[in-house]
């Protein structure tokens, strides 16, 4: 009863999902269309579920709006005008094209730059930092959401019983959760 | 209103020692400077959130984090579904000196850090309680194993603690419900340090979770462990131990407790006349306004800095250093553990399983060094805490490039057995890292900031370099590669067992309590928390906090009905 109740009474501002009324942050139409078109190269939907079946450019608005920092606002309007020159104007190619421009600039940014001692729990250091960063926000919003724990991962809020050795099958999924942006 | 006793402090050793109390008779007043929570009350437990309900997917804003929680946001377990029940570093500053960091990592709350706490829980063997006078440092402990024995079966029978028995000398076994079992790239981990490594043994984590609920269990509505390692926000079963689960609402049953929250003690009254501790005065946290309490016996548990900092503002032209601050030594021997020696390793020749849950715990690999004297460039010695599991998801698609149906495929797999290995060193008591009142600025309410001075030595860093080096032969033993090695970075207090400002011992001139937690100058006064620990082990503390609670209770209950306080 209690979880039914409470999960339901959570308010929708304080969720993950949508920025809070009051605060001023919000894209422009023609930024969200681009952050929807990236979220949905990242993570498409295939044949189960994807980024924007988990509300994903939503999710990053309402994470800009809520959780950012000036200089992380900042950060991701860089990478954003970056993406957004792609192909002379990113989010107006057609999918194909976008998926085949976007491969190649992440394998380009993402080419590994290590600098010292890694960070424990991050991936490693990459040429482009900035890309980096917001492909992750983009993919760990994807992978804390119902779609992605109850479709391509496997979540149980309740498991009730640790059984310390259980067989692999294909259908097994690995236990998914939230992360650090 | 007069009580029997008051306690200071709400959290794992207040908890403890009111239950106690209480359940001799006595009537009991519990002050608690944080607010009032409760358990399964939605605001405070946030263990019904999914992961998709927490607030910015867990994450707390990072202004937020930098102007309200710069040390609280150094411990692992503050997220925005817990940043509620740590304190807000703004609100509650304290200094250190230049290049000196301390991370003092709090929750001002009913319960206190008993709420957020790891529940990994471990009993102090005899080399522990004989290592100060065996090295000549420090204060004697005044007991010995066969004094608290018998109480740590106590509280581990009340609190529930899952485990198994091992019958090490060096980590005593317990009263213990049946262990969270070892998973297959554990018990093949523990195959080959043993064989490996004589004297080395990997065992699973001995946590104060019900991994069975007793009936003594279940009268208090605590219910068995639903394995879901959210325990840090809260538990609506009840199924970990905490204050809140446990301790409070069994010396609420007595009928005999009264708690007051949104009490910050200020200072502890002295009467030169009688030699005794006649109450307390208290400022409201909300309305600063002033009062005093009285009771004919006082435990302090307000942890370990938070006792200190109550007994050096207690000074009166009596006992102008402090009260029961004849010895100098309230204050000093600030202790913690070394902690953040980290090694992570993949593998690739385990058995190819999973499992299925979040046990609320790992493997230990109990202390293995100096069992038999001194054999080591350092003195003491260290165990690690860890755990294999196998990722994908998140973490897996974001190993490498690529995007699309490529990185979705890499995060359905399920990844290699990871190994996580920390360490936990023993830190010696040292009279120079200490606890000190700033004599110039004061908090909101008040009262002196404090001033913590305390810097690892030359053993620490000796055995800091020794436990990596063994957490990677073991780890590289057992075939896995090493891909991550890190130490050396985490500032004292980031392990979270800060102990020993008012140290137990024999010698009242150089210690402050005797072998019944007593203050050596002020009878009626009892300090149980982490301040009286002599020497810190390498064990997680808190059970040795609420033994030594509990066996105090009961000394003080039977003085006072002898007439002796
Ligand atoms: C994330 C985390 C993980 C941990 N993991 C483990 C673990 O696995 N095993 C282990 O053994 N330990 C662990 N610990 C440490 C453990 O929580 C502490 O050792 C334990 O809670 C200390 O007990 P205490 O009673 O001294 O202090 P607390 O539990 O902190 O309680 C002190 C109480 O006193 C109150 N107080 C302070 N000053 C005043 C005042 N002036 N007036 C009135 N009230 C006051 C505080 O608000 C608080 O409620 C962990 C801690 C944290 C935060």
């Amino acid at each position: 009863m209690l979880l039914a109740g409470a999960g339901a009474a959570l308010s929708a501002c304080d969720a993950i999902g949508l920025a809070d009324e009051d605060s001023p942050f919000r894209y422009s139409a023609e930024d969200m269309a681009l952050i929807t078109a990236l979220a949905d190269r990242i993570v498409p939907k295939g044949d189960s579920v994807g980024a924007l079946d988990a509300g994903v450019p939503a999710a990053f608005e309402g994470l800009m709006a809520n959780w950012a920092s000036e200089e992380t606002r900042a950060q991701m309007a860089g990478v954003l005008a970056a993406l957004g020159a792609l192909g002379g104007g990113f989010a107006a190619l057609p999918a194909g094209e976008q998926s085949r421009l976007l491969a190649d600039y992440d394998a380009a940014a993402l080419a590994p730059a290590p600098q010292g001692e890694e960070e424990l729990f991050s991936p490693p250091s990459a040429k482009d930092a900035d890309y980096q960063r917001f492909k992750q926000i983009i993919v760990l919003l994807f992978y804390v959401s119902e779609p992605a724990l109850t479709h391509e991962l496997a979540y149980t809020h309740m498991p009730g019983r640790w059984d310390p050795s259980i067989p692999v099958t294909p259908e097994t999924r690995p236990e998914g959760g939230a992360g650090s942006f | 209103m007069d009580f029997d006793a008051i306690v200071i402090g709400s959290g794992m050793s207040g908890g403890m020692a009111a239950k106690e109390l209480t359940e001799r008779g006595l009537k009991v007043l519990v002050l608690e400077r944080g607010r009032n929570i409760e358990r399964g009350k939605k605001e405070d437990q946030t263990d019904w959130m999914q992961p998709w309900d927490l607030p910015n997917g867990g994450n707390v804003p990072e202004d937020e984090l930098a102007a309200d929680y710069p040390v609280q946001g150094q411990c692992y377990a503050l997220s925005s579904a817990t940043k509620h029940l740590f304190v807000k570093d703004s609100e509650h500053p304290y200094k250190t000196p230049e290049g000196k960091p301390f991370s003092w990592i709090r929750g001002y709350h009913l319960g206190g850090r008993s709420i957020m706490w790891g529940r990994q829980t471990y009993r102090l063997s005899q080399m522990d309680f004989e290592a100060n006078a065996r090295d000549g440092i420090g204060s004697d402990w005044p007991i010995r194993y066969d004094d608290i024995a018998p109480w740590y079966s106590h509280v581990e029978n009340f609190i529930g603690v899952s485990g198994s028995r091992e019958g090490l000398p060096q980590l005593p076994d317990g009263d213990f419900l049946p262990p969270f079992a070892l998973n297959d790239g554990e018990l093949a981990f523990k195959a080959a340090v043993e064989s490996r490594f004589p004297g080395r043994k990997v065992i699973p984590g001995r946590a104060a979770n019900l991994s069975e609920a007793r009936p003594h269990h279940q009268e208090l509505g605590r219910a068995p462990c639903k394995v879901r390692s959210l325990c840090e926000r809260g538990c609506m079963f009840g199924a970990y131990h905490s204050s809140l689960n446990s301790s409070l609402p069994a010396a609420e049953r007595t009928g005999n407790l009264t708690v007051i929250t949104d009490a910050i003690v200020h200072s502890i009254v002295y009467d030169p006349a009688s030699g005794k501790a006649t109450g307390v005065q208290v400022v409201d946290a909300k309305t600063k306004a002033g009062s005093t309490y009285k009771a004919k016996v006082i435990f302090c548990c307000a942890s370990t800095i938070g006792t200190a900092q109550i007994l050096l503002n207690s000074a009166s032209e009596a006992m102008p250093r402090g009260l029961a601050n004849g010895s100098d030594m309230v204050g000093r021997n600030l202790m913690d553990h070394l902690y953040q020696m980290l090694t992570v390793a993949t593998f690739d020749n385990l058995p190819d399983t999973y499992y299925f849950g979040r046990r609320p715990t790992g493997f230990y690999i109990p202390r293995y060094r100096n069992l038999n004297g001194n054999d080591e460039p350092f003195l003491r010695g260290y165990g690690f805490q860890g755990g294999f599991s196998r990722k994908g998801g998140a973490s897996a698609a974001l190993a490498q490039a690529g995007i699309g149906e490529e990185l979705k495929a890499r995060a359905r797999e399920l990844g290699p057995w990871t190994l996580f290995l920390a360490g936990f060193g023993e830190v010696l008591p040292n009279p120079e890292n200490r606890v000190t009142l700033d004599k110039s600025e004061t908090d909101q309410w008040g009262i002196p900031l404090v001033n913590i001075s305390c810097a690892f030595g030359e053993n620490e860093r000796k055995m800091t370099e020794t436990v990596q080096a063994d957490g990677r032969a073991m780890a590289e033993a057992a075939g896995g590669t090493v891909t991550a090695s890190i130490s050396g970075g985490s500032p004292p207090g980031l392990g979270i067992h800060e102990m020993g400002t008012a140290c137990m011992g024999k010698d009242p001139g150089k210690s402050v309590l005797n072998k019944w937690n007593q203050t050596h100058e002020v009878p009626n006064l009892f300090i149980t928390d982490g301040a009286a620990m002599a020497s810190s082990g390498c064990q997680n503390p808190s059970l040795t906090y609420m033994a030594l609670s509990a066996r105090a209770a009961d000394t003080a209950a039977s003085m006072l009905s002898e007439g002796v306080l």
